[in-house]
């Protein structure tokens, strides 16, 4: 309770201070080009990390298909989107009701997987959400999806069968996923997002709802043996998550004027656990620098040219070395010990 | 407990026995009727019948793996009885989840502990409160002011439960980071916030000093006054079992044996043989340094958690550790092993330093360590488990090996197929030893080996180690059980807060009134009515 304070404040400091030193850098325009088009993935990236270290960290549940709802975020936020273009000219207020709606349509998603899978006892959800993001994928890839003032028209594999009234347009072309797209995503957007994404998870840990799914994890059998409803918390936790990164999905998608369900497919995935594993299993703050550096790394690294992917391995193996290392741990709980020593006594 | 008592023949009682009189007018707690289960062929609970009373202080007992904890798994619903019928307060808990189980009213410990590691303790006991919480998803996302309500009320009742242990000053501490005692509390803490009208409580004591089980006896019967609710107990120790419980079954290999009062099964002849025991036997010794630390400290973050321990073990003897939870008696074996690290001093094995090596290499040098809390391996089976424990020693005849295990511990030879994770926890406890045994170690060293032993097996396992003490293996040996431990012990060392605070030999430590008193628990032993009835 109290011990979870500190990264708390440390996670909503971080995130402010960010926010505030881009927006002074940019309005000075002191900032590049090619920062300032990575401010929204970035928000993206710490959004599916915190949202996917709830699954992973908190719930202790693995999950390989992470960037299936991000993707079913993406694309049902996009669509909406685009539908309300004429009925809500407002940007901001349009953003905000596409995330909405991919939040839904990603917690949809992560319910339905949920209800065979949770139940089970093992690694099985590990397995069928790898194959929920190839589903998805599969599926966006050979979707075709219309839209007039009829409605919308759906047709799989080919779109010879969707006649369009001539107001209307193409959403959805199959394995060319969404074009035309107005990049309406801002930085600022982002930033409430994360601080949004930063009090429900918290705000959840601290719950009983949190105190229950933790539990679970750290011991399923005695959670079951004091009456806890492990399937109920479970789902929870997941449905949160997902619908988590189904808005971070619509987000990012409205950054870009085009984007395919190949851009969330098994490798994005995986690097969001990545980026989960690198902060720390459990840990918010860790999640969110080290989506931050992630996100960069490969633009930091163009100088490298045809070795970047290479150094970008070493890096990460390095950094996952360095903070593995008994040796650092020492240190870190030492630096621990100094800073924190008064809030332990205060702690009750 | 239904037990009938016409005199000293009291032995098998039929299985629908009388409830006693105080009970009559009320519902039973508890009535499992014809209970039973198999494992594959293994009859591992058969026939059980057993009536608790409401306010009931009962005892499950009997040897390691004669079913005790399947009983209390199959109360709970997580084993699915083969046969019969379980009813809470009248209600068939037929099908029921555990959760659902923990809801109608029956709480529970673990043998091995359970806690939420993580978690701090009072965070453990408000997870146990979750159901009589009320207030939603939403009102916790959003804080709504029936958050902060309920969570006050839950932080209170949390503060008044663990009250009773007197642990609020561990509230928020990390749950894993507790010494064992304190976490066996916990647990009781805990079950008892699901406010259940019974309470399991599976080897409560084990690994307790005998005042930590002087204390946790008198806590047993202020709970059950207090909450006015039934409580059944599994226990090896016999001091507790006879002092606390009003009612005894005693259970052999799935079958219950004897049921009565605690004075009647003391004097049951079954119950002698098959459990109680007698007593045990002494060994002899010779000399040269093997194991030699000195001036070690152990820090574990910024808590200094041993200060400067120096002591050495020859060739051929038992040198026991002994002292309180906490003291550092784990941490200074783990220190030994590698595991952890000393920031001064050295540690030489056979003249060789061995303070800077990893733990597997520490084996190679003939070191063998014997974990607190049987760390066995619990996906593989009794025979793979041997295995590993000759694993990184060259040179060694493994069927050679595992038979002289076999031949110490026939029972893990029967059960060589079965998965170690599902033996009992006195099973898992030889398998341990026996897989330290395989590296034909020439120093052996055992956490706290009694605990959760029956008695009998108390006398076995310490028989085992004088045993192997003749052979020439050297023994650096923990125990919480001090009596046991310096009555076989050539020497022995007295830890506290980690420092040594007397050394001697075994003989004169156990007449030292001051660790009488610290350690031993000097007044209860002399007990007149208990003589000879029960080891130790
Ligand atoms: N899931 C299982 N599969 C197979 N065998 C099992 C299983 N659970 C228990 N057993 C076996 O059933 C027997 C009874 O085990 P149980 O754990 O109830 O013993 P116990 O009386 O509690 O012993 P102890 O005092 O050593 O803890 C043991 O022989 C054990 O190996
Ligand atoms: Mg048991």
């Amino acid at each position: 309770m109290k011990r979870n304070n500190t990264s708390k404040y440390v996670s909503f400091g971080l995130i402010i201070a960010a926010y505030a030193i881009m927006m002074i850098l940019s309005s000075t325009g002191k900032i590049t080009r090619s920062m300032q088009g990575m401010l929204v993935p970035i928000c993206a990236y710490i959004v599916m990390a915190i949202s996917l270290n709830l699954t992973v960290g908190i719930l202790g549940e693995l999950s390989l298909g992470h960037a299936g709802f991000m993707s079913m975020g993406a694309f049902t936020g996009t669509c909406a989107a685009i539908i309300m273009t004429e009925s809500v000219t407002n940007t901001g207020l349009r953003l905000g009701l596409s995330m909405v709606i991919g939040a839904i349509f990603g917690g949809i998603a992560g319910f339905l997987i949920g209800i065979p899978v949770l139940r089970l006892k093992g690694d099985y959800l590990a397995i069928v959400t790898l194959a929920f993001g190839e589903i998805i994928k599969s599926i966006f890839n050979n979707l075709y999806l219309g839209f007039d003032k009829y409605g919308l028209h759906l047709q799989l594999l080919s779109e010879k069968g969707i006649k369009l009234e001539e107001s209307g347009r193409m959403l959805i072309q199959g394995a060319m996923g969404i074009s035309k797209i107005k990049k309406i995503s801002t930085f600022t957007a982002g930033f409430i997002l994360i601080i949004l994404t930063l009090f429900i998870v918290y705000h959840l840990v601290e719950s009983r709802y949190g105190r229950a799914i933790m539990a679970i994890r750290d011991n399923r059998i005695a959670a079951e043996s004091v009456g806890v409803d492990v399937t109920k918390y479970k789902m929870t936790a997941f449905v949160i998550s997902a619908a988590m990164a189904g808005a971070a999905g619509a987000l990012f998608a409205q950054n870009y004027s085009t984007i395919t369900a190949n851009k969330f497919d098994f490798n994005t995935s995986i690097l969001i656990l990545v980026l989960v594993v690198l902060g720390g299993l459990g840990n918010i703050t860790g999640s969110i620098i080290s989506a931050t550096l992630l996100t960069i790394l490969p633009e930091a690294l163009r100088g490298f040219a045809t070795y970047r992917m290479l150094v970008y391995a070493i890096v990460l193996i390095v950094v996952m070395l360095f903070t593995n290392a008994s040796g650092t741990k020492i240190m870190i709980d030492k630096i621990k010990a100094k800073f924190g020593g008064n809030k332990e006594e205060e702690g009750l | 407990m239904a037990y009938k008592s016409d005199g000293s023949n009291l032995v098998p009682v039929p299985s629908n026995a009388v409830i006693p009189e105080r009970d009559i007018n009320d519902m039973p707690a508890l009535e499992c009727k014809n209970l039973g289960i198999t494992f594959g062929g293994l009859h591992a609970v058969e026939n059980f019948n057993l009536t608790i009373g409401r306010t009931e202080i009962a005892g499950l007992i009997g040897p390691n793996g004669a079913g005790k904890t399947t009983v209390f798994n199959l109360l709970t619903n997580v084993y699915q009885p083969t046969t019969g019928t379980i009813l809470l307060n009248g209600m068939d808990t037929h099908g029921m989840s555990t959760a659902q189980v923990s809801k109608a009213g029956i709480g529970r410990t673990f043998q091995n502990i359970r806690l939420f590691n993580n978690l701090t303790v009072e965070e453990n006991i408000m997870v146990a409160m979750d159901n009589s919480m009320k207030y939603g998803l939403f009102d916790g996302l959003l804080r709504l002011p029936g958050y902060f309500r309920e969570e006050k009320k839950a932080h209170e009742k949390a503060l008044e439960l663990l009250h009773i242990f007197e642990m609020e000053n561990v509230a928020s501490h990390q749950a894993g980071s507790l010494p064992y005692g304190a976490q066996r509390r916990v647990e009781i803490v805990r079950a008892l916030a699901t406010n259940p009208k019974v309470l399991l409580l599976d080897e409560p004591a084990a690994g307790m000093n005998p005042s930590e089980t002087a204390d946790l006896m008198a806590n047993i019967r202020k709970i059950r006054d207090t909450f006015q609710i039934a409580v059944v107990l599994i226990e090896h120790d016999m001091n507790l079992v006879m002092n606390v419980c009003e009612g005894l079954c005693v259970l052999n290999f799935g079958r219950i044996i004897a049921k009565g009062s605690p004075a009647e099964i003391q004097k049951n002849p079954t119950v002698i043989e098959a459990y109680l025991g007698k007593s045990h036997k002494e060994g002899e010794k010779q000399m040269s340094t093997i194991l030699k630390v000195d001036d070690i400290n152990v820090y574990y973050g910024s808590i200094h958690a041993i200060k400067g321990i120096s002591f050495h073990v020859e060739e051929g003897e038992i040198v026991t550790l002994i002292g309180a939870n906490g003291a550092g008696k784990s941490t200074t074996l783990n220190t030994i092993s590698g595991l952890l690290r000393s920031r001064t001093g050295s540690i030489t094995l056979n003249d060789k330093p061995i303070d800077h090596i990893p733990p597997h290499k520490v084996v190679e040098h003939g070191l063998a360590m014997c974990p607190e809390g049987r760390r066995i391996f619990l996906q593989m089976t009794v025979e793979e488990n041997l295995e590993m424990g000759a694993f990184t020693v060259k040179d060694i005849n493994m069927d050679a090996e595992k038979e002289r295990v076999f031949d110490l511990f026939p029972r893990l030879k029967e059960r060589r197929n079965q998965i170690g994770g599902t033996l009992s926890g006195g099973e898992q406890q030889m398998l341990a030893m026996g897989r330290a045994l395989m590296s034909k170690p020439h120093l052996m060293m055992m956490d706290e080996p009694s605990m959760g032993l029956a008695p009998i097996l108390v006398e076995q396992i310490f028989d085992i180690i004088n045993s192997l003490h003749k052979e020439g293996t050297t023994i650096l040996l923990v125990e919480q059980n001090a009596q046991a431990a310096l009555s076989i012990a050539d020497r022995g060392y007295v830890l506290e807060t980690g420092k040594i605070v007397a050394e001697g030999t075994g003989a004169e430590l156990l007449a030292s009134p001051v660790i009488k008193r610290a350690y031993l628990g000097g007044e209860r032993e002399e007990e007149p009515d208990k003589e000879g009835a029960y080891y130790f």
